[in-house]
């Protein structure tokens, strides 16, 4: 059987992932792209004889190398591995889509152009004129809607004609305005000697030095007579500059962009007037500055208490009918033919890490992904984007960071996976600091099992306002510190649409398998190496040794020693292995209000747990993630100090 | 300021706009942009040709460079007050024009000298632009230029915010929150930083 393989490549919003899904169903994987924290999708479909693998490629409004998922389309697709390209554009948006196809065409990428989301388009009076946009651009044009699968045959069909005839699919080469044309021209002569021009096509290594391209102009720097060629570059978009009173990035873009403006007067009619009535109310009414923010507030409200209602359920379903009876059938196969202690190490450590990551992780990150697949799918985290932005602000982050912030509330493992879709590296590890202090639902647990239960809802509450204020200060202060150039939100606020269930149920799935890929064998192994210290007695240890710190610093029992560090593989746990070491649920009698207080705040803010902190050394490498943790640590135990001298003070 | 030089600034901007069109401003002409009436301008003209700002060729003026310079000035005090500041200011005190910039508020040496080329080519008068965060939902505009740092202004310009696109606001979340516009087809969403350093001529027009 023949093999192809094709890359969908597209802006964000324009059905995508959604075009991705419906070709490849469950045969999809989900990894990383390799060195790189962007999700890397693949999966398999047979058509016509043809076993054909399909990449989708993370979204992009250009090739530009500025932010990491452009650079890794940009690489991938110099690297010319697909036979096809795949430029999935939004028919609704005609104008903006292009430009990345315009780019597409400079890079004479094996094109054909899925015309998506033509429904949409027609609903709000816009009619594309695929044919024309095939001729002009030069490439085969497909109109499809990814929603229905509308479309999709014709495309895989034209995906399958594009290879049979055997050539490149190179479009037509678009001229630029003189003065722009000229230079390119000028240069492209210069590049075409040399040694690179066989690998890449030396038009568009033009114009990319010609934008200041910093990479491009490194692998030029590198053949012989680069330098002289940069030399020239620089020169003439030096002359543009001049010309135009702009960077010359910008003069290129602009020049683009009023290519796009002709072409998309050619093929774009604006047939009728809009009909998308409930859209513009729910539009309106979600972004209105009163209702919106009550629109918001009751949605985060209702989410999080479904989220933790179905997660409850299933957790002790779970637990019940899975994790018992899987320790008790492990410590009955084993205690025949092992030590006791290696018993322990195994039922206690491997099994019970498995099942707490079953238990306690699963249930609260599946409702979690689906829900929020659901809003981002619609288009509603644009809108809490959107009003949320101005408080984000406050903190030093930007509206979009508040999709991690609330995913933290669940669990911080997926909020740190979830930093990425912030486009520079300096928010994505702000947005990474500021989510590890968002209570998650184990610290809900230790918060309302020890400050709620004995001392009443309000402290409860005040320890989520300290956390709130912690993590204020902290991430302001990183905001003033980190280097590179603090980016002002800019977001495209796409159209409300259905969501699909299919879509959601596959993102869930595909998400969670990656989540189990990464967290698990982290819960699993933490576990069983700290039974194993326990097993060799060096726990004991623990409280005298940390006894100067929780007894003298802190103001709580000794004993606390032991689920303070155990809070690390499991913080819900820590109140069940506090009342085991204090021998009693009584906390109360054994532990006065303000121990209760301290001990809840501390474990609420140090280092989330072990899963967390891979996912941190995942998204932002071991430096920073220590760094991260360290930071958690150290404000724990001065917020926990505070909290004893206040204690102290009240009393006398 | 008194309101009368006021008006001679703009009466000099619009000769300098009307000569970079390639045009002979005379009295009529500078009437109809300032829609004023000609005896009025002829007074303005007496004066600012009496202070050395402007000659008379021909029935048509001209600037000196007394009176170029000027026009610039005016159009940086502007900027300055309205844009970096985004209130009047007592920007009178400042001496070193090319200091305060660097020095005050960051800009390199190659900003600086494009800020300046584009207030030259500004196509109108200086008074005519506004940040876009002050425009109101339905307001539209013509970008005209965006003074941000150059990763910022390259995002901007793939989104399609080019300077001499058309932007209409769609909304503006409270208390200085994001602005939403619609430019070439599609919605972008600005936070209010941003969009308060994006230079605006406004076309009018309402929701």
């Amino acid at each position: 059987m023949r093999s192809i393989t094709v890359a969908l490549a597209g802006n964000a919003n324009v059905g995508k992932s959604s075009i991705f899904n419906r070709l490849t169903g469950l045969s999809q994987h989900v990894g990383n792209w390799p060195g790189k924290t962007v999700e890397k999708a693949e999966g398999v479909l047979y058509f016509k004889g043809y076993r054909i693998r399909v990449i989708d490629l993370p979204g992009a409004y250009s090739l530009s190398p500025y932010s990491v998922e452009e650079i890794i389309v940009r690489d991938y697709l110099l690297s010319r591995e697909a036979d096809v390209v795949v430029d999935v554009v939004d028919a609704s948006a005609l104008e903006r889509n292009l430009y990345l196809t315009l780019q597409l065409i400079e890079l004479q990428a094996p094109l054909v152009v899925a015309l998506n989301q033509v429904d949409m388009a027609e609903k709000r009076g816009i009619a594309v004129d695929h044919e024309r946009l095939s001729e002009t651009l030069g490439v085969k044009v497909v109109p499809t809607v990814a929603i229905t699968g509308e479309g999709l045959n014709e495309l895989l069909q034209a995906i399958v004609e594009a290879v049979e005839k055997g050539k490149r699919l190179t479009a037509k080469q678009l001229t630029y305005g003189k003065e722009v044309e000229e230079r390119i021209e000028r240069l492209e002569s210069e590049v075409r000697k040399l040694a690179l021009s066989e690998k890449y096509p030396p038009r568009w290594v033009s114009i990319k030095l010609l934008e200041r391209d910093h990479l491009v102009a490194e692998m030029v720097s590198k053949c012989e007579g680069g330098a002289e060629v940069l030399e020239l570059a620089d020169e003439l978009a030096m002359e543009l500059e001049e010309m135009h009173g702009e960077p010359s990035p910008i003069v290129i873009a602009s020049e683009r962009y009023s290519k796009i403006s002709e072409i998309v007067s050619r093929v774009q009619r604006v047939v009728a007037p809009p009909r998308v009535r409930w859209e513009r109310t729910l539009d309106y009414v979600t972004t209105h500055p009163v209702l919106g923010y009550a629109i918001l507030l009751s949605t985060i409200a209702g989410m999080l208490g479904l989220v933790f209602y179905i997660g409850g359920l299933l957790s002790e379903a779970i637990e019940a009918y899975v994790g018992d009876p899987l320790a008790e059938a492990a410590r009955a196969l084993l205690s025949s033919s092992l030590p006791a202690e290696a018993v322990r190490i195994v039922v206690d450590g491997l099994v019970v890490g498995f099942v707490a990551g079953l238990v306690v992780v699963l249930p609260y990150v599946v409702p979690f992904y689906a829900v929020l697949s659901i809003l981002e799918d619609s288009g509603y985290l644009a809108r809490v984007a959107y009003l949320t932005d101005n408080l984000m602000h406050r903190i030093g982050l930007h509206g979009k960071a508040v999709l991690p912030m609330l995913m933290g509330f669940g669990c911080n493992v997926p909020a740190c996976v979830g930093c990425r879709i912030l486009e520079t590296d300096r928010e994505r590890v702000l947005c990474g600091l500021a989510t590890v202090f968002v209570p998650c639902a184990a610290r809900t647990i230790v918060i309302l099992g020890a400050v709620g239960r004995y001392l009443g809802v309000l402290p409860a509450l005040s320890i989520y306002l300290v956390v709130f204020l912690v993590l204020l200060m902290v991430v302001r202060l990183a905001y003033k510190v980190a280097p590179g150039e603090p980016m002002d939100l800019i977001m495209e606020m796409p159209a409300y649409r259905r969501p699909s269930l299919r879509v959601t149920a596959l993102k869930t799935w595909s998400k969670t398998k990656s989540f189990v890929i990464v967290a698990f064998p982290i819960i699993i192994a933490a576990s069983a190496a700290l039974e194993a210290l326990s097993a060799v007695g060096l726990t004991g240890q623990l409280v005298p040794a940390m006894a100067p710190l929780t007894v003298g610093l802190l103001g709580l029992p000794a004993a606390v020693a032991i689920p303070l560090v155990f809070g690390f593989l499991r913080k819900e746990l820590a109140l069940v292995m506090l009342a085991e070491v204090l021998g009693t649920w009584e906390l109360s009698e054994v532990m006065t209000p303000a121990q209760l207080y301290t001990f809840a705040l501390v474990t609420s803010i140090y280092i989330p747990c072990v899963a967390t902190l891979a996912a941190l050394v995942r998204e932002f490498g071991w430096k920073r993630a220590v760094l991260i943790a360290m930071t958690t640590l150290a404000v724990a135990i001065v917020a926990g100090a505070l909290a004893h001298v206040i204690a102290i003070m009240l009393r006398s | 300021m008194s309101e009368k030089v006021d008006t001679l600034d703009c009466a000099l901007e619009v000769i300098m706009t009307l000569e970079r069109r390639g045009l002979r401003p005379d009295d009529a002409s500078i009437a109809e942009e300032l829609s004023k009436s000609i005896a009025e301008v002829q007074k303005m003209m007496e004066e600012a040709i009496q202070r050395g700002l402007a000659v008379k060729k021909d029935g048509h003026y001209e600037l000196t460079d007394e009176g170029l310079k000027r026009v610039l000035r005016h159009r940086e005090l502007f900027i300055h007050d309205r844009f970096v500041h985004g209130e009047d200011r007592w920007s009178a005190k400042v001496r070193d024009w090319g200091r305060h910039w660097r020095h005050r508020h960051g800009l390199t040496k190659d900003l600086l000298e494009s800020f300046y080329k584009a207030l030259a080519d500004l196509d109108g008068r200086v008074e005519e632009l506004k940040p876009l965060s002050d425009m109101e939902p339905g307001e539209r505009g013509v970008v005209v230029s965006i003074a941000c740092g150059l990763g910022a202004a390259r995002r901007l310009a793939e989104m399609g915010l080019t300077p001499g696109v058309q932007v209409a606001v769609v909304r503006k979340a409270p208390l200085r929150g994001p602005v939403e516009v619609e430019v070439r087809g599609t919605r972008v969403v600005l936070g209010y930083g941003l969009a308060s350093r994006i230079a605006v001529k406004g076309l009018g027009g309402s929701a």
